[in-house]
């Protein structure tokens, strides 16, 4: 306890923005999910370089007949998916298999056709090995299998059949301006963590290990005064273990109490964590797909009587929302828990990428959750697309990961993918002067 | 006609009969002082009718005429009483004078419909000396036509398609004609046998944005549109016009609307731009589908098909709207933009007339892709070529007409001709098929099926049935000895057997029957799946054709019928099936050493079911296979009884409704088969049908009796605790002009009150008395929604869909009838009574009747006690005497408006937020689940979903769900604010 006074943490305070904060929801329940990628073509349409003399390039995608040869147009990718379980698919499958849903993790297949559409019409795309060009001046070469829904490009192509184009180069919006980086005074760390799926029933020694470490009461050979210089812990996602039943409304009145009392189990462990957390540094948490709130992107904030013991002995713990932003001191942070880059693996051959550079591609598409709507599950927005990148920030973190990685995707812009500390014991830390960004396994 | 015998004697006094025939004819209007008979022939036939006797041909005349329409109107002259000529009374009977004329130039040259003709010595017209639109007209002398067979030639032609669908825009129900315009046109060209589309045009009133992929022509006016339509079309010059339900509706909607704009030169569809295609409302009779008012319209030269009749005569569906049609067989469910949208959305701007023509387009599309899918062009091209009729006639005509291509052709080449004979309808019935009374039971064990393969035409070939082999006289008189003739059980026909005559129908039946195994044959080699389409069309075509020979002789406005045929038929086929039973009876019994004995539980027109006794379906198998060959042998080839499957277990019902699991292999089941059970009327709503598919599921394929008991407890239970989909309770009827529903009315009037006298003493508390007039349901809910919005009202034809809800005490069902998006908007409580005792219960119960032993009790205990109880609502006449309070979540004690949970239940905060939580995300897995489903089906990311089809359980989820997430997310926001 010596040695806690003399490292003077820096206290840096979060203030969320209201991006990720629903308008009034009565009415938009009753707003279509189109409204959303109208918003997000008007926002992302003025990010391309477009030569307005350019006599390839059609404004409306509606115009194509006039056009001959080459034609450069901007819309939004439409990947219709033989395996994505629409309503109908699933229906029939029930009919089939008895009375089990079929889960189908993985959408892709062969037969998957591409389209662009913009407000004026929808044209069938031919890929093959088509060539991507990135906002960082790179290339990468691209199939229809490494595409999903949502995203918002400019082709350039030949029209080869009535209303069908083979499209040679596909370009995508320019990034926003990079962000400054003010450097403080001293040493400040934030610290990320994601997936404790804490789970009651489960040994929890590795989670207490944590907190130790956190807290300074673990040895860590070089670098163990790190610890003390850590400004702000965000918890991205899934404090909590999977439930294992399936709810459906039927069974819920009658099994609930038997779930809550494990459901019970797990958020009482988790806030003791917290609380104990949260006595030394300032915490922040956000809901995963695993929590019991609303599913819907933008997530809303966990509630207070998730952590009582925390609340009641006033830590510090600030709810955040899934996305969030926020500035912590000078800095912009954005993050996710991590659906939208897992949607993202399951409707794409990109599943075996490195999840950073999954990241880095969200931040390239001007969109951090471009498959939603369509296969994410997200909320009707009236007439903004809360997920399109309007700025860059300087730490982008996505939590839930399978593998930690980190980029610098511009000037002082720093992406981490934080995988599971469930499943790999890592947390993640930032150097908030400099950005530089390493784990930590914590056995 | 027959020759009178004085003419025969000198061969003047043939030219002197034509001339004295011609100079009375001439004096006849029909004829309009024409000389109508250029020729007549002496020629030797037999008439087809009765065996006379070895070679009996006589002298007959064969009439030639300058027109094709004389040959009806002498035929009415001789039948008439002033048919005396050269002094002699003509014969009344003619034959084959009703035969039209193009297939009578066929049958004459031998070419069939949809084959090909190869033609010599022709001189191709120049273009100024055309009559038709046609690309080629040839002058040629009819004997250079030869039909080439279809062996050495079968594919289809490239034929050009033109699909098409119009839109209406009316301001106030379904458009009507003489004020409503028609907005757009959309048209799709394809070409038969090439996979990708030639063309796709829209015709659109007023600026319309342009639709990639498809040619957008706007126009100001509907005179222009309409002239260009048909610019187009004539330039197009398509072979078949397809689309969907555009006999009945799309084209006499044109016609009429050009009418009525009073363009000129309009309706010249057809390839003879003389003809202007008009509407004739006709009638449609045929024993298949009953009394059916059609429109028909002239285009010469060309194919209508509509899909739509197409659909309703060949498959059986609760509902034939192109939504439904489309959902059933191309897996797609259909934007339906209700035509009161259509209204709006015209008089908008250009964007939102695109969106009705890329709906527009869409019900374009739909009729090619389920031709496509369902062959319907190789089916009826092959249906064409084995019957020899012009592929029209398969739309236009009967069954019988087919028959009598055949018969025509075969006797033809026998020199047999067919009288054109007169009928009346008669009253005189023949005994039909026999049915073995079922033994109702549900079997445990092992049925096999033993079936007659082509029963009826096996029948005829075996004994040589053909009205040139029917005696009217005794064997004797005309020399032929008892060994020779064949008796018909029951009705003592008698017909000589093969070695004396072989019949016309027999060889037709033969024919048909080696031309449907070479086909079959061919199939399986074959590769190339447009040659396999063909192939797989020509063996139907050849099979349907086989058992359509018996209906024509039985056909007693037909045209040759024959009831001694037809009822001897059926009387062969019932003696077999009791000889099959007894022999079955016999052969597989204890007494014959078998170990237990066999039972024949039911038997039906050409099948009987065998329960040979307690073995394994591989056993039964056995015996099943042991059997059929066993009886084969006692009959006359080629009749032939085959073991086809086993039903195990077996749940049978009554007469034609049953309901098994069907083996054809010992070692895996196949379906589950069955008959007559109500799972797709749409008179039932949907959790009936999908309660009897479940309920046969436990009984047939897990042989779970208490299972599915427990299940329609459970589902009964669900249903009364308001747990059950509303989408699954609605109910369907489609509304009938008001006309027709007063008829309806006043028929069901009488028929009540006919009953009523017979059954006095019955309780008819659900009958009609005299004066009062009973409503349907249905009518009902349309005069509702007729006063909420007259705008959005139905009209005739429309399906009405509708929830029964609880009304007040001694209300009328009909009355408490109400539109289920009112009902889901309004939450109106629903009349589950109403549900389980009128929609349930009855077919549940036959399905348990002989599965367990009191099946009433089904429908009492527990599970029917607790009652959903519906929140008051403030809608409702009740309700505006109540006050709505605000209940604490956890012990429902009456709290602020904002709050969730009262003072004393704060500390369940965390329980109660995650009840509700979960409950939330299951509402919004399903709420993204269904829009984002229909925003995939309406094609367009960008678009609104405008649809409203209300075939499609979606549409009514979708409402739900979003009223539902609003409510459980409002308690969850005053349970965040609460605390905070």
């Amino acid at each position: 306890s010596e040695k806690k006074s003399q490292h003077q943490r820096i206290g840096l305070e979060i203030k969320q923005s209201t991006k990720f904060y629903l308008v009034p929801r009565d009415k938009c329940i009753k707003t279509q999910y189109c409204n959303i990628y109208s918003a997000r073509y008007l926002n992302l349409v003025k990010r391309f370089q477009i030569d307005s003399e350019d006599p390839q390039f059609i404004e409306l995608i509606q115009k194509i007949q006039d056009q001959k040869g080459t034609i450069k147009a901007i819309g939004t990718l439409f990947k219709e998916m033989k395996l994505k379980p629409y309503y109908f698919s699933q229906n029939q499958n029930k009919a089939l298999q008895g009375r089990s849903y079929i889960h189908i993790q993985d959408y892709v297949s062969n037969e998957d056709v591409c389209y662009l559409e913009d407000g004026s019409g929808r044209i069938k795309l031919q890929i093959s090995n088509a060539i991507l060009c990135l906002p960082n001046k790179k290339e990468k070469i691209v199939n229809v299998s490494d595409l999903v829904t949502g995203i918002t490009l400019m082709i350039e192509g030949q029209i080869v059949a009535n209303n069908i184009i083979k499209v040679e180069k596909f370009y995508l919006p320019s990034l926003p301006e990079t962000p400054m980086l003010k450097q403080l005074n001293s040493n400040s760390y934030l610290c990320l963590i994601s997936g404790l799926n804490y789970n009651a029933l489960e040994s929890t020694t590795k989670y207490r290990h944590m907190i130790d470490y956190l807290q300074g009461n673990l040895y860590s050979g070089e670098g163990g005064d790190i610890p003390y210089n850590i400004s702000q812990v965000i918890f991205t996602g899934n404090l909590y273990c999977k439930l294992e039943e399936t709810l459906d409304q039927q069974s819920l009145q009658q099994d609930f109490k038997g779930v809550f009392s494990k459901i019970q189990l797990n958020i009482k462990g988790v806030d003791e964590l917290i609380s104990q957390l949260a006595s030394v540094t300032p915490v922040a948490v956000m809901p995963g797909e695993n929590e019991p709130v609303s599913q819907m992107l933008p997530q809303t904030p966990l509630h207070r009587s998730h952590f009582p013991e925390t609340f009641e002995k006033e830590h510090q713990l600030i709810l955040l929302s899934n996305p969030t932003e926020f500035t912590l001191g000078d800095l912009k942070i954005l993050g996710t828990s991590g659906q939208n880059i897992s949607d993202i693996k399951k409707c794409s051959q990109v599943k075996n990428q490195e999840d950073v550079d999954l990241l880095e591609m969200t931040m390239f598409y001007g969109n951090i959750a471009p498959t939603a709507p369509d296969t994410l599950i997200s909320f009707p927005q009236k007439d903004q697309d809360p997920f399109v990148l309007q700025e860059l920030p300087n730490i982008y973190f996505v939590g839930n990961m399978q593998k930690f990685g980190t980029k610098m995707v511009a000037d002082n812009v720093r992406i981490v993918s934080v995988p599971a500390f469930s499943e790999t014991g890592t947390i993640c830390l930032i150097n908030l002067s400099t950005l530089e960004c390493f784990p930590v396994i914590i056995q | 006609m027959q020759a009178p015998v004085e003419l025969l004697l000198e061969p003047q006094h043939i030219q002197q009969f034509q001339k004295e025939l011609n100079v009375l004819l001439a004096k006849q209007k029909n004829f309009g002082g024409k000389e109508p008979i250029v020729k007549i022939e002496v020629c030797q036939k037999e008439s087809i009718r009765y065996y006379k006797g070895d070679n009996k041909k006589q002298n007959y005349l064969k009439i030639y005429v300058v027109q094709p329409t004389f040959v009806a109107q002498i035929r009415n002259f001789l039948k008439s009483d002033n048919r005396m000529v050269c002094d002699m009374e003509l014969p009344q009977l003619t034959f084959e004078s009703n035969i039209p004329y193009a297939l009578r130039f066929m049958i004459e040259y031998d070419i069939v419909g949809m084959g090909w003709i190869e033609l010599k010595d022709y001189i191709i017209r120049e273009n100024k000396n055309k009559i038709s639109s046609c690309q080629i007209e040839v002058n040629i002398d009819c004997q250079f036509v030869k039909a080439i067979p279809l062996d050495e030639k079968s594919e289809i032609a490239p034929l050009r398609i033109l699909s098409f669908d119009i839109e209406c825009a009316a301001e106030k129900g379904f458009p009507n004609e003489e004020h409503d315009p028609i907005i757009q046109i959309a048209c799709i060209v394809k070409v038969h046998n090439r996979n990708e589309e030639l063309i796709r045009v829209v015709f659109t009133l007023g600026d319309c944005e342009k639709i990639p992929g498809a040619w957008v022509k706007s126009f100001q006016k509907e005179e222009d549109l309409l002239n260009e339509f048909q610019v187009f079309f004539q330039g197009l010059d398509p072979d078949i016009i397809i689309g969907y339900n555009i006999q009945n509706f799309d084209i006499p909607y044109i016609l009429n609307r050009a009418q009525n704009l009073k363009l000129k030169n309009y309706g010249k569809f057809g390839r003879i731009p003389t003809d202007q295609s008009t509407i004739k409302n006709g009638k449609f009779l045929s024993k298949a589908m009953g009394m059916r008012e059609t429109k028909d319209i002239n285009i010469e030269g060309r194919i209508q098909l509509d899909m739509m009749i197409h659909m309703m005569k060949e498959h059986k569906l609760s509902s034939f709207s192109l939504n439904n049609v489309s959902f059933q067989f191309l897996k797609q469910q259909k934007e339906d933009v209700h035509y009161s949208i259509i209204y709006t959305l015209q008089n908008k701007n250009p964007e939102t007339r695109k969106r009705i023509a890329v709906y527009c387009l869409k019900d374009a599309e739909l009729p090619i892709l389920l031709m496509d899918k369902l062959c319907c062009l190789y089916n009826y091209a092959e249906m064409a070529r084995v019957t020899g009729v012009p592929v029209n006639y398969l739309f236009m005509r009967g069954q019988q007409i087919k028959v009598a291509s055949q018969l025509l052709r075969k006797a033809k080449h026998y020199d047999f001709i067919i009288p054109t004979e007169h009928f009346k309808s008669t009253d005189q019935e023949y005994q039909g098929a026999f049915v073995l009374d079922p033994v109702k039971n549900f079997y445990k064990v092992p049925i096999a099926t033993l079936d007659f393969a082509s029963l009826y035409p096996s029948i005829m070939m075996a004994h040589n049935m053909c009205y040139s082999t029917l005696l009217n006289t005794s064997p004797f008189k005309v020399g032929l000895a008892d060994e020779q003739v064949t008796v018909s059980p029951e009705t003592n026909a008698i017909f000589v057997k093969p070695n004396v005559r072989k019949g016309m129908l027999p060889l037709i039946l033969e024919d048909l029957i080696n031309a449907r195994k070479k086909a079959k044959n061919q199939l399986a080699q074959e590769t190339d799946p447009f040659k396999k389409a063909v192939l797989d069309g020509r063996q139907l075509a050849l099979k349907i054709s086989a058992n359509s020979v018996y209906g024509f002789t039985g056909a007693q406005v037909g045209q040759l019928p024959c009831l001694e045929i037809s009822a001897s038929i059926t009387s062969f086929g019932r003696q077999m099936i009791q000889f099959t039973r007894d022999t079955v009876l016999e052969h597989y019994s204890k007494k014959n050493g078998a170990e237990f004995d066999a039972e024949v539980i039911y038997g039906d027109t050409d099948s009987v079911m065998v329960k040979f006794g307690d073995y394994s379906v591989e056993k039964a198998m056995a015996l099943g296979r042991e059997a059929a060959a066993l009886i084969s042998k006692k009959f006359i080839q080629p009749i032939k009884l085959e073991f086809e499957k086993v039903y195990y277990p077996y749940l049978l019902m009554n007469r034609k409704r049953y309901a098994g699991q069907l083996w054809t292999k010992p070692d895996k089941p196949d379906k589950i088969d069955t008959k007559g059970i109500e799972s797709v009327r749409r008179d039932n709503c949907f959790l009936i049908r999908k309660m009897v598919t479940e309920i046969l599921n436990f009984l047939l394929i897990k042989q779970d009796e208490k299972s599915a008991v427990q299940y329609t407890k459970e589902q009964i239970r669900n249903l009364y605790l308001n747990k059950v989909d509303i989408s699954e309770l609605v109910i369907t009827k489609s509304l009938n002009s008001k006309k027709e529903d007063k008829d309806n009315n006043n028929n069901n009037n009488n028929n009540n009150n006919k009953e009523k006298k017979k059954n006095q003493n019955e309780d008819d508390g659900n009958k009609l008395t005299k004066n009062y007039k009973q409503k349907q349901a249905h009518v009902v809910v349309a005069e509702k929604m007729q006063n909420r919005d007259a705008s959005n009202a139905p009209s005739a034809g429309d399906r009405i869909a509708y929830i029964i809800i609880q009304g007040a005490k001694g209300t009328k069902t009909y009355e408490n009838a109400e539109d289920p998006v009112e009902v889901l908007e309004k939450d109106f409580p629903i009349d589950f009574d109403y549900y389980v005792n009128n929609q349930i219960k009855k077919p549940i119960m036959r399905l348990f009747e002989f599965v367990i032993p009191n099946p009433e009790s089904i429908f009492v205990g527990d599970h029917t006690m607790s009652r959903y109880i519906p929140k008051v609502n403030i809608n409702s006449a009740l309700g505006k005497f109540v006050q709505k309070k605000t209940a604490c979540l956890n012990c429902k004690k009456v709290i602020k408006d904002n709050e969730a949970l009262c003072n004393f239940c704060l500390d369940k905060t965390l329980e109660m937020m995650t009840k509700s939580s979960i409950k939330l995300q299951e509402l919004q897995i399903n709420y993204h689940k269904y829009w984002t489903t229909c925003q995939s089906c309406q094609g367009s990311l960008l678009g609104d979903i405008l649809c409203s089809n209300r075939d499609c359980e979606i549409y009514y989820k979708r409402i739900k769900v979003q009223r539902d997430l609003k409510e459980q997310w409002d308690e969850i926001d005053k349970l965040y604010a609460q605390q905070q």
